[in-house]
Parts: structure tokens; C-alpha cells; sequence
């Protein structure tokens, strides 16, 4: 697949969250990182993330990155589920 | 600890300046090249069209003179109509050409001092200044000459030949290319732009 083609990349942020009971804006103050930028990885707004911040994330939510990010599937060639 | 103060940072006040600095530009512009002209035409003033020629000085001739080449006014006492026209189309051109090239880097300068460097628009805007200033001013110095030779041929000279003293300004056409190479400098800062924004 292209680099400049859209990305099929999905978190599970909001799953992760609810699961461990825990606020977005609790999960900012402990990684670092501000509620906006979250949100954005929250709402699959992201295109790209810091090394750091999965670090932190997934760190905080004793979670392995599989966990946290996930690559959608394709039902058909070009066509994203 | 406090920030130390970066004293050489374009602030508030130096985009306030710059702003200030560009209308006056704009308004000495229009004034000497539109006002002026039309202002002379209205009371019926004379026209002076500048003639290049070969000065002599026969004073000088006993202890020996190089003759060389100098600008003449000369007057038309009492215009055509046309004649007026020709001398105003150039002042026009460049007039209109001074407003659009204010016009746009004041637009430029409206995002830098937001923020908002990298906007949508802001290489457009650049590649239009550098195709202004470097062709543009060109063009205006071309129809200038033109309009010269043209006043210059509807009046007796005496016999006198019209010498084509043609001056290429250099200076705007390497100031196109200077900020058509930052433009291109703009449109690397869009890209690394989209590349930030949506980054966590």
C-alpha cells in the first residue's frame, strides 16, 4: 500500500479507557500529554503518533500496543470496514 | 526562570511598522505616478518627457572634454490629450502593480503574525509576488519606454535622433527570483505542516 494512501489504522482507546474506568483527562495527567491531543487519538483523528507518547499510553493503561492500535481490515480492495 | 527575550523577533509592533511602511510606499507611488500627472493635466501644465543624449559643453572643448551621454527634459508646453494619456498609461501600470504587491504581502504578513505561517494560500500568494516584481516591473519599465519613445516621436527635436537608452532593472527581476526561492521554502513548511498536524 501506498504511504500517501489513507491510513487503516484504528484505536481502541475508548475501549481500553472504559474498561480500566478511567477518564480521558485522568489517562492525560498521567502520560503527559494534553486532553486535546488524546481526544484526537480517541476519535481516530491521529496520522501519525511519538514513540514517546505509545510509550506513556500503553505504559499507564498496562496495555501492549496491539492492544491500543489496531490496522481495520478491507472487505474489498480499496474498500475500508 | 523567565524566557530570555528574543529582542531580534518580528513582534506586534514591527508588523504594525511594516504595514505602515508599505502604504507609504503605496501612496508616494500613486501620488507621483497618477495624482501628480493628473493634477498637472487639470491645470493645463506642461508635460516633460525625459530624452537621453550626448551632452556637449563647448566651454570645455579648449581643455579637452569626453563627451558622454546624459538625460534631457524635454517640455511639451501644451499637450494632446494622447499625449497625456501616454505619459500616464506607465505611471498606472505601476501604480496598480505597487497596490497588488501590498495587497498580497500584507496578506502574507496577516498570517505570519497570527501563527498561521504555513496557511493554504500563503505559496500562491508568494509565486504571485515574485511573478509581479520580476516580470511585472519589467513589463511596466517596457511600456515606460515605449510611451517615451512615443512622446518623444510627436515632437520636433531639431533633427536631433532618439537614442534608446534601455535599463533592464535587474534588481526587481534578482528580488522575483529571491522571493520566489522563499515561496518554495513556504511550500516545504506546508508540507512538514501536514505532516505535524494530527500528530500526537
Amino acid at each position: 500500500m501506498p504511504v500517501d494512501e489513507p491510513h487503516r489504522i484504528t484505536s481502541r482507546l475508548d475501549e481500553l479507557l472504559e474498561t480500566r474506568g478511567m477518564t480521558l483527562s485522568a489517562l492525560a495527567d498521567e502520560v503527559g500529554v494534553s486532553v486535546v491531543n488524546l481526544s484526537i487519538l480517541k476519535n481516530n483523528r491521529a496520522k501519525a503518533i511519538r514513540f514517546s507518547t505509545l510509550t506513556a499510553v500503553c505504559d499507564v493503561l498496562g496495555c501492549g500496543v496491539g492492544e491500543l492500535l489496531e490496522v481495520s481490515a478491507t472487505s474489498e480492495p480499496g474498500e475500508i470496514t | 526562570m523567565k524566557a530570555k527575550r528574543d529582542v531580534l523577533a518580528f513582534d506586534r509592533w514591527d508588523g504594525m511598522a511594516l504595514r505602515f511602511v508599505l502604504w507609504l510606499i503605496v501612496a508616494m507611488g500613486v501620488g507621483a505616478n497618477v495624482v501628480q500627472p493628473i493634477v498637472t493635466w487639470v491645470r493645463g501644465g506642461s508635460l516633460s518627457v525625459s530624452y537621453p543624449g550626448t551632452i556637449t559643453v563647448p566651454e570645455l572643448d579648449r581643455v579637452g572634454t569626453a563627451y558622454g551621454n546624459g538625460v534631457y527634459d524635454v517640455v511639451i508646453d501644451d499637450p494632446t490629450p494622447w499625449q497625456r494619456v501616454a505619459d500616464l498609461v506607465p505611471g498606472v501600470l505601476m501604480s496598480l502593480l505597487i497596490v497588488w504587491v501590498v495587497v498580497l504581502l500584507q496578506r502574507v504578513l496577516r498570517h505570519i503574525v497570527a501563527g498561521e505561517q504555513f496557511a493554504a494560500g500563503q505559496v500562491t500568494r508568494l509565486r504571485l509576488v515574485a511573478f509581479l516584481l520580476g516580470l511585472g516591473v519589467p513589463l511596466v519599465f517596457a511600456t515606460e519606454f515605449i510611451a517615451g519613445g512615443v512622446l518623444l516621436g510627436s515632437v520636433d527635436l531639431g533633427g536631433m535622433n532618439i537614442i534608446a537608452d534601455v535599463a533592464f532593472p535587474w534588481l526587481m527581476l534578482a528580488a522575483g527570483m529571491v522571493v520566489a526561492l522563499l515561496a518554495e521554502a513556504f511550500k516545504s513548511g506546508a508540507a512538514l505542516r501536514d505532516d505535524v498536524s494530527g500528530l500526537v
